[in-house]
């Protein structure tokens, strides 16, 4: 409930009080109303009473120089903000050789980036110490200089509000977010990247808009969480979320009054956590989109040029299916997208549409196994004098099927990837990736690896 | 091949053999846990004799020669966190209570109870200084803090059962002990259940009125712990567990001799819970019989009725067969070999001493 520097300072708090009542005598000590109890303390109280006027009078200057310490460090070296803050990032260094060759300019086969650098800012705007209906926000810019340029961009920009009251696990969940954020699409386009395997994501994702952030209100949720406290382990057997958005990506306005709506569903086998089906879930998701169909208007005169105007809306859908099973140690993940576009066609005018409809098949297939504690949330919290230095090897496969037009034959584009995580501390790990991309409208097969030191804070 | 050689390979072979066996034998790290840490997460924990053990570093002593690791883990989310990580099996041996063991082992673990560490265990329910809450029958409809998943919570609904509620009369906080105690202070919650000396220290802050103890309260049974080994652990190395329960059954020893009992609270104090908030807790008890490592018919008994209750609660589903489940063989071995027999009084099941302890009190 309590904010870790809240703690801090409470604790401060307790130790100083503490001070304070042993100096004051035990004579002082409040009395318990349970009696029993009552009697054994005054008792034993008694006997630690021995304390005089200089050892008070030691403590009370231990505790003013205490205080004045703090009040100076936190007016001169402490970074404040008005409403709770927590500043997370993440930064992804990376390496790489293909045996591609460019197809223009100096063929180069290796190259290094900084792959991403992210930074966020999260907190409560309002706290609610009754039922933990809190408002909250969360502002993240990420920096991606792919390319040589290195613009910094707004990623996500919301605030939320827990509806429901979410004070214990086996609390059902409704909350909402209103802002620029991610859509609640399937697992690839959602996972985090503390927990992809891989270091790219499934082509799909790109090629379908699908990691790109949208405007707009939306509502996650679940209902009847089950809970096994022997374990701490609460899994909800649905989960769902609504949503509303522009439709038009991230940092810019709409473009058309068509709003796009999507749903989710997902549901969990009910399982205690020692269960063989513990973390076994299947969802669904399904995108209703509307894009703008443009087409050239002939200028007013024939030799004047054709300027393109928007002749009405055409569907932009993806469907997807998902299977998670992540069942420590190991896991296994398969997600199923199509993609229905709508747009006009070559020689589309004012007067005729003639739009077409391209359809798009996305497929990925994940499977890892993990040697070491990184992913138990309750081996994670340890009591220790010093940092905690776990060690954990995540071997994966993945195989990755993008077809990008249904219709033609032998056109997808398939990327076999094999390679290993290994995590050095609680929040950083490098990646070895292998990955043979195979063109068979080209009839090429690629290598290529990468490596990658990912660190978060 | 002639007969010397024949002899000669034979030896080389039961020589490898018994080198192979001897390296199977012995664990290189005995992975020990416990639920809870010290005031601020430190590695120091107080109340038993196995925390003395963890901090006078006896079972280290006691496998420095053989080249093996103790390695300590200290869960800060308690009993639900051990059952995790034995689960996923990262834990060999752990100190754990009673509730977050029965669910372990009602889940499918694979455990043994192999020493006990405490029974009629305290609780105790503290209130902010000032607030008007004066007994449990005013909890209800109040914001209370308790550890769902630990002993906490089989002895919460003790408690309020005794005096007529359920946890569905007041509104469960579930926070651990250390969050549980700044929400208190900050008054988030009007009140508390915890175990321990916590509630004692709490009270020398000023931050918490104790107003219910279960000191003699034989309405409602105290809560019990024990030394969980795993059980592949144990099959594969029952001489180590054998010397691991010797080791903290001579602790036990030494914890409960009252001429040591100032060394043993400080010591306990490293947890950063103060030396007289411990010698509170243990005013107007038993203490002998609290530290006693002995299985005798009371602990079982205490753990038959902590699964009856856990399973009432609904906290499990499937029963837990306490009889397979203790296996007493280690501690009566340790005893026998200590010439501790006699060191400490037995309980029958009806918790009436029936052969009392030969050590007489100073």
């Amino acid at each position: 409930m309590l904010s870790e520097s809240k703690t801090l300072i409470l604790a401060s708090a307790f130790a100083a009080l503490h001070l304070s009542a042993i100096a004051a005598g035990a004579q002082t000590l409040p009395d318990t109303s349970s009696s029993n109890a009552g009697r054994a303390d005054t008792a034993v109280a008694a006997e630690e009473s021995a304390v005089t006027s200089a050892d008070v009078q030691g403590v009370q200057t231990d505790l003013e120089n205490y205080k004045f310490q703090v009040q100076r460090d936190r007016e001169l070296k402490t970074a404040q903000s008005t409403r709770a803050l927590l500043v997370t990032g993440v930064v992804q260094g990376r390496g790489g050789w293909t045996e591609a060759r460019a197809a223009t300019g100096y063929h180069k086969h290796t190259a290094g980036e900084v792959a991403t650098a992210l930074v966020g800012f999260t907190g409560n705007l309002y706290r609610d110490y009754e039922e933990a209906r809190n408002l909250t926000y969360a502002l993240r810019f990420v920096a991606a200089p792919n390319g040589g340029a290195a613009p910094v961009s707004l990623l996500d920009a919301t605030v939320g509000y827990s509806l429901l009251r979410s004070l214990a696990p086996d609390d059902q969940r409704l909350d909402i977010a209103f802002g620029q954020q991610q859509l609640p699409f399937g697992l690839e386009a959602q996972t985090t990247d503390e927990f992809k395997p891989v270091i790219t994501n499934a082509q799909f994702v790109g090629a379908l808009g699908l990691g790109a952030r949208q405007i707009g209100l939306i509502a996650r949720g679940d209902l009847f969480p089950r809970v096994d406290y022997g374990y701490n382990y609460r899994a909800p057997i649905v989960q769902y979320a609504l949503g509303m958005v522009n439709g038009n990506g991230q940092n810019t306005t709409d473009d058309n009054d068509a709003k796009d709506l999507i749903g989710r569903l997902v549901l969990t086998v009910p399982s205690d956590y020692h269960s063989w089906v513990r973390q076994f879930a299947v969802g669904a998701t399904y995108y209703k989109g509307w894009t703008n169909l443009s087409a050239l208007k002939p200028g007013a005169t024939p030799t004047a040029a054709a300027t393109p105007v928007v002749v009405g809306l055409g569907d932009r859908l993806r469907t997807g299916v998902d299977v998670y099973y992540n069942h420590h140690p190991f896991g296994l993940n398969y997600e199923w997208v199509l993609g229905e576009d709508e747009a006009n066609a070559p020689g589309a005018t004012v007067s005729k549409r003639n739009s077409v409809i391209r359809k798009t098949r996305g497929q990925v297939l994940t499977l890892f196994y993990n040697f070491g504690e990184q992913f138990l949330r309750g081996y994670r919290a340890q009591g220790r004098y010093d940092d905690w230095w776990p060690k954990s090897l995540q071997p994966f496969v993945r195989v990755d099927r993008w077809d990008p037009d249904i219709r033609a034959e032998n056109n997808e584009l398939d990327v076999y990837t094999a390679g290993v995580n290994f995590f050095f501390a609680e929040t950083s790990k490098l990646q070895f990736n292998y990955n043979t991309r195979v063109d068979n409208a080209k009839g090429t097969r690629l290598g290529d690896a990468q490596a990658q030191i990912q660190f978060g804070f | 091949m002639n007969t010397w050689k024949l002899k000669f390979a034979t030896l080389a072979v039961a020589a490898a053999a018994a080198f192979g066996m001897a390296r199977a034998e012995n664990p290189k790290v005995i992975r020990f846990g416990y639920p809870g840490t010290g005031t601020g997460g430190r590695p120091y924990v107080g109340g038993s004799f196995v925390a003395y053990a963890r901090a006078a570093g006896l079972l280290e002593q006691e496998f420095k020669n053989d080249g093996i690791k103790v390695d300590w883990t200290f869960f800060k989310l308690a009993g639900p966190a051990i059952n995790e990580a034995f689960a996923n099996k990262l834990l060999d041996v752990t100190l754990l209570g009673d509730q977050a063991a029965i669910a372990g082992r009602a889940g499918g673990l694979n455990t043994k109870i192999v020493l006990a560490t405490g029974v009629r265990g305290v609780t105790y329910v503290v209130v902010p200084p000032d607030s008007p809450i004066q007994s449990i029958q005013d909890l209800k409809g109040k914001r209370v803090a308790l550890f769902r998943g630990t002993a906490i919570q089989l002895a919460a609904n003790r408690i309020l059962e005794a005096n007529g509620l359920s946890e569905k009369d007041i509104r469960v906080v579930n926070m651990d002990g250390l969050a549980a105690q700044a929400a208190l202070a900050s008054k988030d919650i009007d009140a508390l259940f915890t175990i321990g000396s916590g509630a004692l220290q709490n009270q020398d802050q000023g931050i918490g009125r104790i107003i219910y103890s279960g000191k003699g309260d034989d309405k409602v049974i105290g809560y019990a712990s024990g030394l969980l080994v795993d059980g592949d652990f144990e099959k594969a190395n029952p001489q180590i567990v054998q010397r691991i329960v010797n080791v903290l059954v001579k602790a036990a020893q030494w914890s409960s001799d009252d001429r040591n009992r100032d060394a043993l609270l400080q010591s306990w104090a490293k947890s950063g819970t103060s030396y007289s908030a411990f010698k509170r807790d243990l005013a107007g008890q038993d203490v002998r019989a609290i530290l006693s490592p002995v299985i005798d018919d009371y602990y079982r008994e205490t753990w038959k009725k902590a699964v009856a209750d856990v399973k009432r609660f609904k906290f499990i589903r499937k029963d837990v067969d306490v009889d397979q489940w203790i296996d007493s063989r280690y501690v009566d071995n340790a005893l026998k070999a200590q010439g501790l027999e006699n060191n400490w009084t037995r309980f029958g099941a009806d918790g009436k001493a029936v052969r009392v302890s030969a050590v007489q009190e100073p």
